[in-house]
């Protein structure tokens, strides 16, 4: 395995923890109690077994399932749209290999879910997760209906989200009773910062339709604008759920996107 | 390829305009992107037109001018082979007055010109087509063109030849356009065909039949016997078509030998005159030098100058007609 892919591991939802109250972070229903741990500063003093506190005089907190083995359902979107150059496309696959990475070394049940109709794909060895990466689809997963996730599952969406949605609905369908959600948007350098290119004929590769266009410095700035947008609109909604949100660009390096990523919270070191 | 309507050809002008429209138009890089509509609301308003550039040689621009070739071509009624075409025959019909003088078996120009359209008519093939043509100061469509049969049956049945004034250049004209260089040109009048071929046909091709209705001896009369002066008297019923009263020089021939003239004044309509035939005079005939009027109905009678009692028939040969 490539030294930048591993090292890295998913962030394990932490019930007892007081920070982050959105829904992703803080499970209305709790499922099965696993285990005990310690407490430490910052734990919710509602989780801690006061009974336990009685007996033995130690502060405990309770853990439950998708705190000690989490579930990780890797959301990928396997649109035509990721793969709209080939260096999108070589991005998209090292951003899922690393995901893919840190999901193996998080838990053993990790799933790939690429569309709304079928079920969650095992994902036994990071390797399989080429095998997801076609890139044929005319439209994202994330458009159409729910996505199959398994209840409290920690999710992870990897998409350049750049089809019309309402940004907080959308986030908010992706967390409905999940224990965790992350949001990684991959765009284009010139999806997200267009450059004055004169005139163009613009082709969506999902469809669409198009368009000519000159393409000049009132367009850049539109579009700047309406990109600006769509982002601040995902990240907002991602923060109201608590949910880690990180907009990587293709072009950068492997080893600068992973950092990018534990900045974020999506990740972080093993 | 034969053109049933050439100037559907016209619509072959629209091919240029095609390809000066995808010669013009704006031509942009293509670029691949994801997510248009971000873009999809901008407004511009171009800087200029567009310009020349070389031609792309486009599916969309191929079948557009495919498309208009081959309206064009129906519109022009295109047929590959003249097989494929149904029989067309046109028929200019004579529509001069003297086509409806009957001689005294009782028929006209016009009705042998009928019966013989109609024998032709039966000898078309199921689907031909027919256009009939009426000569006069204009040419007249009296059914088509291309018509089927049975549309030109009653056209054909009401046809009634009155023109005073004809021009038989002008319906060969209209006639000929209509026909086409596959259709047959059928010509019905009592011209006959030579003269026709020396006046309004010299120098052209006619491009079909001539088929003249014309008898040299077109009326007819029968002389009888008078036997109370022994004398030959001969009773013509004349028919001018002029709107005024004309003079004609009305002469008997015997022979060579012009036995007998009158100057009359043909008032317009019909009249009838009685003229005295020289005794001895067993045939002659009877001629209006002046064109203009028409015998439409003549008797002759003559006295019986031997044992014979007999009648004995005599022609009338009367001008050919108006002009």
């Amino acid at each position: 395995m490539p030294r930048p892919l591993s090292g890295w591991r998913c962030p394990a939802p932490r019930c007892a923890a007081a920070r982050g109250s959105g829904s992703a972070r803080a499970p209305a229903h709790r499922s099965e109690f696993q285990d005990y741990r310690t407490y430490a500063p910052g734990d919710d003093l509602r989780h801690v077994d006061w009974a336990a506190y009685a007996r033995t005089a130690l502060l405990t907190v309770r853990l439950y399932r998708e705190e000690v083995a989490p579930r990780v359902d890797l959301a990928i979107d396997v649109s035509r749209s990721m793969a709209v150059t080939d260096a999108k496309r070589r991005a998209f696959s090292e951003l899922s290999a690393l995901l893919a990475c840190a999901c193996a070394s998080t838990v053993t049940d990790s799933c790939v879910i690429t569309s709304p109709g079928t079920a969650p794909e095992p994902l036994p060895m990071p390797e399989h997760i080429e095998r997801f990466l076609t890139c044929e689809v005319n439209q994202s997963a994330f458009e159409s209906g729910p996505l199959p996730f398994r209840r409290r599952s920690v999710r992870i969406v990897v998409s350049d989200f750049l089809f019309p949605h309402d940004a907080d609905a959308l986030i908010s369908r992706l967390a409905r009773e999940s224990a965790w959600l992350a949001i990684v948007q991959l765009t284009l350098a010139e999806e997200a910062e267009p450059v004055v290119e004169g005139g163009r004929r613009l082709i969506d590769v999902e469809g669409r339709g198009e368009m000519d266009l000159v393409i000049d410095e009132a367009a850049v700035r539109e579009y700047r604008a309406r990109f600006t947008r769509l982002r601040l609109g995902l990240s907002r909604a991602a923060r109201r759920v608590g949910a880690p949100f990180a907009h990587l660009v293709v072009g950068t390096p492997l080893r600068d996107m992973a950092r990018a990523l534990a900045a974020a919270g999506v990740v972080e070191p093993a | 390829m034969i053109f049933t309507t050439p100037l559907g050809l016209l619509a072959l002008i629209a091919i240029p305009a095609i390809v000066a429209i995808h010669l013009f138009r704006r031509r942009f890089p293509v670029r691949s992107i994801a997510g248009l509509f971000l873009w999809g609301v901008i407004r511009q308003t171009p800087e200029g037109g567009g310009r020349i550039t070389r031609l792309p040689i486009t599916r969309s621009l191929i079948l557009e001018c495919l498309a208009a070739l081959a309206l064009a071509l129906i519109l022009a009624g295109a047929r590959i082979s003249p097989a494929g075409v149904s029989q067309h025959l046109v028929v200019l019909l004579d529509d001069s007055a003297s086509m409806a003088a009957s001689a005294t078996a009782g028929d006209s120009p016009r009705d042998r010109a009928v019966r013989r359209v109609l024998a032709e008519l039966g000898r078309l093939r199921a689907g031909a087509r027919i256009t009939l043509i009426r000569s006069g100061d204009r040419p007249a469509i009296l059914a088509g063109p291309a018509s089927y049969i049975v549309e030109a049956r009653p056209a054909l049945d009401a046809w009634m030849p009155e023109a005073p004034h004809h021009s038989m250049a002008l319906g060969l004209r209209l006639a000929r356009e209509l026909a086409g260089r596959t259709g047959t040109l059928m010509v019905m009048s009592d011209m006959p065909a030579r003269a026709a071929r020396r006046g309004a046909l010299r120098g052209r091709r006619l491009g079909g039949a001539w088929r003249s209705r014309r008898q040299r001896r077109h009326y007819r009369g029968a002389a009888d016997h008078r036997a109370e002066d022994n004398r030959s008297v001969v009773s013509l019923t004349m028919a001018s078509n002029m709107s005024a009263a004309t003079t004609r020089r009305l002469s008997v021939h015997a022979g060579d030998n012009e036995v007998l003239a009158r100057d009359l004044s043909v008032p317009p309509g019909a009249s009838s005159l009685t003229l005295p035939i020289p005794a001895g005079c067993r045939r002659f005939a009877l001629r209006c030098q002046r064109t203009g009027c028409v015998a439409t109905t003549t008797s002759c009678s003559r006295s019986h100058e031997r044992e014979s009692s007999r009648s004995t028939t005599n022609y009338l040969r009367g001008a050919a007609a108006t002009q």
